[in-house]
């Protein structure tokens, strides 16, 4: 038979009546607790009833993984009062009544500010950073990132991620104020208020490592896994001090010290993951190709031009999400000899925006528009249901809006009717292959 | 401002500071102010830790010795004139709580 068992810690500060009323069951059942070492510690002896007392200390932070100098101060006054420190953690200090006369260990309104205060600490040193993130992350994608995001399932699962994560903290603020609200109420009222339910709560792990799962699968889907190395690697790391400095206990200003190095040490190891991918694959990814070879490219000069063309530079990219895709094209190609015996070379550069989102099609257009102010309605000649045109130093510029995509067209030199035919027939009819 | 907190004392408050009227150890306080009430007032010893913290924050009392968690605190005489202050008022209160005894 087992002498000793670990459980997680899942009880809040506004739980901490919940939590002795816990302890104290365990101990009925024979299941006596002795420390916080990686999660509570209980040891086995003789069922007892034992009358525990967990107290909110406001001097604690969150740092502290065992008891401070100031909590073994206030354990010293505890214990003249018949309250035995059994252990602390956080700003939990876990009392044993060992006086049968031992009284309250606080005053019940300073008991509800100790754990309205701990409960914004907590929530503060957790929100603030999702919220940050969120806030940034959401103005990039409805910005100067829609066009990256809105096709890329992989950024748009982890910006839903966060999102979620930033209401869940906003959720919580409102929790934590209808509930103090609530329990201030009933002090003023006289009445005596018992923190938690009396019952342990489920923990969020299953759903975070499932969320996570699917993060995964989704970036290994769209070609990220060896990006995914950093990030595994800090995560890693981020467990691996966690679980030390939950086994060794080091003091506040020491756990401050190893997670600073750990921070700078998982940061060193995610640089040079970075560096060693990068370095072991220049021309990595699925979704790029470079050199002459427009295998799979819609429209090339040769399509829409005469003459013996050769192509001298290509370069595209894809992007595919549920929303839709985003696919770029660029080729440079030269001619032998054009109508005046030289030779020329044209350049043509393409993006092809595909969804059956309206919205997402009209928000791209107003984006690429702001690069066409003062450009020609062309949607005539291209037979679009918009289009803008910008002629200048021998080029053009192109913004076309069909039913199901929008192009963006730049070419060298500038399209006449005929080729805008060619042109409009090889880019709207294209489907991408998969 | 900080000093607005102990304007009013409240009835542990005083107590405590009556007990530290004499230099004595921080944790022997409770069984002081139990004393000196006639057991009528308790002060759980969170309350009492966290009291002697605001008022040694404040210049009320003052250590006087330290031995390992233990602690020493005595009145200041900031504390006694808050203690003074506090023991009119109450007094007054009782005096003017005296029409109580002439109209029953």
């Amino acid at each position: 038979m087992k002498d000793r068992k670990r459980c997680a810690i899942l009880f809040r500060y506004r739980d901490c009546d919940a939590f002795a009323k816990y302890l104290r069951r365990q101990s009925a059942e024979g299941w006596h607790f002795k420390e916080f070492k990686l999660g509570m510690v209980f040891e086995r002896g003789e069922p007892e009833d034992v009358v525990y007392a967990v107290e909110v200390f406001p001097k604690g932070t969150e740092m502290d993984v065992k008891p401070e100098p100031e909590t073994e101060e206030y354990a010293a006054y505890c214990e003249a009062a018949g309250w035995q420190l059994v252990d602390s953690i956080r700003r939990f200090c876990v009392f044993r009544r060992t006086g049968e006369d031992a009284g309250p260990i606080t005053e019940p309104e300073e008991r509800f500010q100790n754990i309205r205060k701990a409960e914004w600490r907590e929530w503060l040193g957790t929100a603030v950073s999702p919220l940050l993130l969120a806030v940034l992350w959401g103005w990039a994608f409805f910005t100067i990132g829609f066009r990256q995001y809105i096709f890329n399932d992989t950024l748009l699962f982890f910006l839903l991620v966060v999102m979620g994560g930033a209401l869940q903290r906003v959720w919580n603020a409102a929790s934590l104020l209808l509930w103090s609200r609530r329990v201030k109420r009933r002090l003023s009222g006289g009445e005596t208020v018992v923190y938690g339910r009396g019952r342990r709560r489920g923990g969020s792990w299953l759903g975070f490592i499932l969320v996570m799962a699917a993060g995964l699968l989704i970036a290994h889907k769209d070609g990220y896994t060896q990006a995914l190395i950093p990030a595994l690697i800090a995560a890693a790391g981020i467990l691996c001090c966690g679980i030390f400095i939950s086994l060794k206990r080091p003091s506040r200003a020491g756990n401050e010290g190893i997670q600073y190095l750990a921070a700078f040490g998982i940061f060193l190891a995610a640089m040079v993951a970075i560096v060693v991918i990068l370095i072991s694959d220049p021309d990595r990814g699925p979704h790029f190709t470079k050199g002459p070879d427009a295998t799979g490219f819609p429209l090339i000069q040769a399509d829409y031009s005469e003459g013996e063309w050769e192509l001298t530079y290509t370069d595209s990219g894809t992007s595919d999400g549920v929303l839709g895709s985003m696919r770029y094209f660029y080729v440079t190609a030269g001619r032998n000899e054009d109508g005046n015996g030289e030779d020329s070379t044209e350049l043509l550069s393409y993006t092809i925006y595909q969804s059956r989102h309206a919205w997402i099609l009209d928000r791209l257009w107003r984006q690429e528009a702001k690069h066409f102010a003062g450009g020609d309605d062309c949607a005539g000649q291209w037979r679009a249901a918009c289009a803008l045109c910008c002629e200048e130093d021998g080029a053009a510029q192109y913004l076309l809006r069909y039913e199901d995509r929008l192009i963006t067209l730049w070419m060298e030199p500038p399209a006449d009717d005929g080729k805008i035919d060619v042109i409009r027939e090889k880019l709207t009819a294209y489907e991408p292959e998969g | 401002m900080a000093r607005e907190q102990f304007q009013t004392l409240t009835e542990p408050m005083y107590y405590i500071l009556l007990a530290l009227t004499e230099e004595c150890c921080g944790v022997d306080v409770m069984d002081q102010v139990k004393e000196i009430s006639g057991g009528r007032v308790r002060v759980g010893p969170g309350t009492l830790y966290a009291m002697l913290s605001k008022f040694e924050e404040h210049q009320i009392i003052r250590r006087t010795a330290e031995e390992g968690r233990k602690k020493s605190y005595v009145i200041t005489e900031t504390g006694l004139m808050m203690l003074e202050k506090e023991y009119q008022r109450l007094k007054r209160m009782v005096e003017d709580g005296e029409v109580l005894r002439k109209t029953s």
